[in-house]
This record gives structure tokens, C-alpha cells and sequence, in this order.
């Protein structure tokens, strides 16, 4: 089941919500649970099997390591753990680089176990005794398929401290509304003119241009649509998380991108890989590994074939470049032109990833410097742009605060009729958003397949 | 109890959950979302080959989008041969999906086709339309078919001997 579904939005969300509400304090885990359950078998039931092995040995370990660790016993607390994360792996990597066929969400929850994992290891966390929250930690519907990846011990916390207020609710809710109309208005429109480019058999190099910027930002609205969908649902229930997003397009940097984008993969990976290496308390040979490890297990986690690993080789090459040979001389350039070399330099990154091969993406890059032979503009090239030209600049408007800034000034400083307004214009993108649902096929989410 | 009996006990129960888990995975290689490692082209040829294509005409990258409302540029590999007049229902949709979780996608676009062709030959095509009824849909790890036409078993027939 995904969000953007009629299902979900007019049946399993209302009777969802109701229920977790209107059941006393302590059956509001074991509804979350089971519905989390329904949520994540719906289409696959097999791969429920899967997620509940998962969460059962993962228990246990956690349990087993804290017994050890209570006994004193370290070789064995290093020994269980290092076997539990070795099978957390196995079990990962051999959906993704043996059978091929992923089961939805795995990358997802193996990282969270190994969250949960690592946390009691080092003692961040203490081992969940409770088989009911720790099923809950892992299979929490509105993060179990494509994140946002919460640390265990965050998630404890809330746990412990779960409050929930009516304005929990009505934030939840336009969280959540902000991100179906990303999704649905921006992302899925902005496929369509990606899927218009990439149907060309042949293509001047400013169409190749025009498609690498349409999923550019495609993948955007559509992944922030959901960690925008996933965190307001949490909040609708009284969680809080961190957002996943900080209007990525507006860095100045590789690195600081990094920091806006998919911000929780980025804090898995800086908690339990770069910290642990050593991070940047080394001598520069040292750090240059661990940013090297980071961003080639960045690249292998996205995919099994080679161009993912190029692209995360291609990020944590200018990371390197940026930390170690440029350093502060960057500062001396405008930023505006630092936003848009960043900008340029991820779009280029997502050519390797949108492409099924390495081999693809270096045709589509050879495409981009008009080697099909047709020039760099033509008439397709102009069509397309004219056909979409109204979209983009209302993506590139949404890429930054300037619009939420607007809508949030008017609608809760003045208020009044300002407010009327903007409940008006939600109604009516709602509208909009069903009956897009009502009339287009399926679309997924783009990082379902990771 | 104390803190080396309950050790004992996880310990049981890891690596318990870890059989099952290797089980599970063991099952996973012959269960019908194991995907093949035939190339495109090869299913293409296996299964254009077991089908009668002269009634029907290739559709360009436009035509499925029309048809189907899918993507091909979605999709790691995608043929559709579709009738060569109004009065036909033969039909060929072969498509290898990128990853198994495309296979909602491509299964919810062949029944809203199939829904639509029998909504055109309902009371007056009858031949077309138990052609239609006898078609048949297969959706196996990274392949889908879609076989309407005088034979559709031996077409199946050969997609499984290919996959």
C-alpha cells in the first residue's frame, strides 16, 4: 500500500486514525502494530514472513548482547554482535546483489535494526525488552517502506514520552497534505515529461538537458513528498522526527547537499560508519578512507550495479575535492553561483542513477554533448520546454522556502481572510490530487526500489 | 533469572529465528518472485516465436503509453503487439520490469486493458471476446505477459521455458 493511494487516503488512514485515537493508552501499540502489519503486507503478505523473522532475531540478539554485557563478558558482547550484523547483512545482500528482487523496504528496516543493533552495543540504548516496541520500532508504517531511518534510541525516547496534542494532529495533517501534493502535482507531473524525453529514441542534447532537470527534480518532490507524508503521519500520532529534506537544491556545496538530502541515510551512516572509523579526528590520509567508505557503501546500498557505485564514488570525490584541495576558496565565490555549481553537479550525479546501466548513463551523458547528431535544439527540444515550462518554474519556485514562507506569513500572521484562503487552496489541491488518483495508472514512489 | 541462563535462552532464540530466516531465503530462490536472468531479447524472441504475429503490428513507445498508460522508459525492456484492425484481439505484452515491486504497476495496466477491450467486444465481438476471456496474464519476478490470441498456452508455455 503506498500514500498516494485511494486506499490508503480514504480507507486505511481515517480507520487507522480513529482507531489509534478513540482505543485507551495501552492498546495504542498493538493497534499500530497490527494495522503497521496490514500496511506492510498489503500486495506481499510473503514479505511479512521476512520482516518479522527479522524483527525476531534482532530482538533477541539485542537481548543477548545486553545479557553480556550485564555478565561483563566483552569478546562475546563483540563476537554476538558482529554475527548479528553479519546476518542483518547476509540477509540484505542477498536480495539485493543474489536474487535480485527486493523485498519492499528492506534497506529500510535493515538499517533500522542495525540502528537498534548498535545502539545496545554501545550502550546508547538499552535492549528492548518488549517484543510489542520493538516490532513497533521496525515495522512502523509510516517509515517501514522508505524511511525516514530513525535511530533507536531516538524512537525509545518518544516511546517513553509519546504526548499527543490536537495540534499534533492538525500539523501532522499538513504535513502530510504538503506531501501527497508534491507528490502527486509536482513529482508525478514532472515523470510524465521525464518519461516524454527518455521515450525518444533519439535526442538533441538540450532535450537530453531538459529531461536530466525534470528528474532531478522529480526525485526530489517525489522522495521529500514522502518523508514529508511518512513524518506527518508519525506526528498525527504524537511522533516527532527530524525532516528528511532541508531544500537541498539551495546548497552551496557537495557536502552541505548531503546534509540537506535524505538527511537520516546521511546521519546512519556519519553514527555507525564514519564516527566509528575514526571520522574526521584522524590525519587527512585516514578521513579520506573513512568519507571513501562512506560514500562507496552509500553507492552499494542504492543498487547492485555498477553506476550506483560510480555515483557515490562521483559524490565523495567532491566531498574529498571540497574538504581537502578547495577548502575555504570556495567562500570567495558568489553563493549564487556556488548553488548553481552544486546544483549542476548533482544533476549530473542523478544521470547515474536514473540509468539502468553505467553503459546508459554514459550514453545519456554523450547525449547531453549532442552526440546522437541533431544538434543541441530542435523542435522536440522546444516542445517539451513550452509544454512544461509553467511546471518548472513551479518546481524551481517550491525548491526553496519562498513560497511555504509566503503562505506561512499570510495565512497564521495576518490570518483572517488569508487563512480562509489557504484552507481553500488545500481543498482544492486535495481535489486535484483525488482526481489525478481517480483517472492516472499507478505511480510508485521512485525510492521504493531501494 | 540471572543475566547467563537468560543468554542462554536469546541465544536460542536468535539463532532460531536465524534457521527460519535461512529457510525463508532458501525458498526465496525457487518462489515466484525469483527473478531470470534472460535477456530481453530472448524472451522476446521465445515468445514472438510460439505466437501467430501476423494479425497483429508493433506499437512504438507513444502507442503503449496510449494502450497501457505505462511508461516503457519505466521499464528495462518493453514490446506490445497490438491488433492490426479495430475488429481484432490478439495481442502481445511482454515486459521486463526493473524490480518485482514494478509488478503492481504493469498487473493494475494489463486488467485496466484487458477491462477495456472486453468492454469493446461485449455483445457483438463474441469470437473476440472469448478470445479475450481465454487470455492469459503472467507476472513472474521480473517478467510480465500479457497473451491474447488462438494459442495462448504454447506462448506461456515458451515464456516459462525462457524465464
Amino acid at each position: 500500500m503506498t500514500f498516494s493511494s485511494l486506499l490508503f487516503l480514504f480507507l486505511f488512514m481515517p480507520v487507522f486514525l480513529l482507531l489509534y485515537h478513540l482505543v485507551p493508552g495501552r492498546v495504542k501499540m498493538p493497534v499500530l502494530l497490527v494495522l503497521s502489519f496490514v500496511f506492510y503486507a498489503w500486495g506481499s503478505p510473503r514479505n511479512l514472513i521476512l520482516l518479522v523473522l527479522s524483527i525476531l532475531f534482532n530482538y533477541a540478539a539485542g537481548l543477548q548482547i545486553d545479557a553480556f554485557i550485564q555478565m561483563g563478558r566483552e569478546s562475546m558482547v563483540r563476537i554476538s554482535t558482529i554475527l548479528t550484523v553479519a546476518v542483518d547483512l547476509a540477509v540484505l545482500c542477498f536480495f539485493k546483489y543474489v536474487t535480485g528482487t527486493l523485498p519492499i523496504g528492506i534497506s529500510f528496516y535493515t538499517f533500522s535494526v542495525l540502528s537498534y543493533i548498535f545502539d545496545v552495543y554501545r550502550e546508547n540504548a538499552r535492549a528492548e525488552t518488549s517484543p510489542l516496541y520493538m516490532a513497533v520500532y521496525v515495522a512502523f508504517f509510516p517509515k517501514v517502506i522508505s524511511g525516514p531511518i530513525v535511530r533507536f534510541c531516538d524512537f525509545q525516547e518518544q516511546l517513553d514520552n509519546l504526548r499527543f496534542s490536537r495540534s499534533d494532529l492538525l500539523v501532522g495533517l499538513n504535513m502530510f497534505l504538503q506531501g501527497l501534493f508534491k507528490k502527486i502535482l509536482i513529482a508525478d507531473t514532472l515523470g510524465k515529461a521525464f518519461g516524454n524525453v527518455t521515450s525518444l529514441s533519439t535526442m538533441a542534447g538540450g532535450t537530453a538537458w531538459l529531461g536530466m532537470i525534470f528528474y532531478s527534480l522529480q526525485l526530489y518532490f517525489d522522495f521529500s513528498g514522502y518523508s514529508d507524508m511518512a513524518i506527518g503521519l508519525s506526528r498525527m500520532m504524537g511522533f516527532r522526527f527530524d525532516k528528511n529534506f532541508n531544500y537541498p537544491y539551495l546548497s552551496a556545496n557537495i557536502s552541505e547537499f548531503w546534509r540537506r538530502w535524505h538527511i537520516s541515510l546521511g546521519a546512519w551512516f556519519r553514527n555507525y560508519v564514519y564516527i566509528p572509523m575514526g571520522g574526521n579526528r584522524c590525519s587527512s590520509l585516514m578521513q579520506a578512507r573513512n568519507l571513501l567508505t562512506v560514500w562507496v557503501l552509500t553507492g552499494i546500498w542504492h543498487g547492485s550495479t555498477l553506476n550506483f557505485l560510480v555515483w557515490g564514488l562521483y559524490h565523495g570525490f567532491f566531498v574529498l575535492l571540497e574538504k581537502f584541495v578547495i577548502k575555504d576558496r570556495l567562500e570567495a565565490v558568489p553563493v549564487i553561483v556556488r548553488i548553481l555549481i552544486t546544483d549542476f553537479l548533482a544533476f549530473i550525479g542523478w544521470v547515474f542513477f536514473f540509468s539502468p546501466s553505467l553503459g546508459g548513463a554514459i550514453h545519456y551523458l554523450g547525449q547531453m554533448v549532442c552526440m546522437d547528431g541533431i544538434g543541441f535544439w530542435n523542435q522536440t527540444t522546444s516542445f517539451i520546454l513550452k509544454e512544461n515550462l509553467l511546471l518548472l518554474i513551479a518546481a524551481v519556485l517550491l525548491c526553496t522556502p519562498f513560497v511555504k514562507n509566503m503562505h506561512d506569513h499570510l495565512a497564521f500572521r495576518r490570518g483572517g481572510v488569508f487563512r480562509a484562503v489557504s484552507v481553500g487552496i488545500y481543498v482544492l489541491l486535495f481535489f486535484l490530487c483525488v482526481a489525478e488518483l481517480v483517472s492516472a495508472t499507478y505511480t510508485s514512489f521512485l525510492y521504493f526500489k531501494f | 533469572m540471572n543475566p547467563q541462563r537468560m543468554s542462554y535462552v536469546y541465544t536460542a532464540l536468535k539463532w532460531l529465528a536465524a534457521g527460519f530466516l535461512c529457510i525463508f531465503l532458501i525458498t526465496s530462490l525457487s518462489g515466484s518472485d525469483r527473478t531470470s536472468g534472460t535477456s530481453f531479447q530472448t524472451m522476446k524472441d521465445a515468445v514472438t516465436g510460439a505466437c501467430d504475429m501476423t494479425k497483429m503490428q508493433t506499437a512504438d513507445n507513444q502507442m503503449i503509453k496510449r494502450l497501457y498508460g505505462i511508461d516503457p522508459g519505466d521499464y528495462d525492456g518493453v514490446t506490445l503487439s497490438y491488433p492490426l484492425t479495430n475488429m481484432g484481439a490478439e495481442e502481445l505484452f511482454l515486459v521486463k520490469l526493473k524490480d518485482v515491486s514494478q509488478q503492481d504497476a504493469v498487473r493494475d495496466a494489463v486488467d485496466a486493458r484487458l477491462v477495456t477491450q472486453k468492454n469493446s467486444f461485449e455483445g457483438y465481438g463474441i469470437d473476440q471476446y472469448a478470445m479475450l476471456e481465454r487470455s492469459i496474464v503472467e507476472i513472474r519476478g521480473n517478467y510480465a505477459l500479457f497473451i491474447s490470441g488462438d494459442n495462448p498456452q504454447k506462448v506461456l508455455n515458451a515464456f516459462n521455458n525462457a524465464f
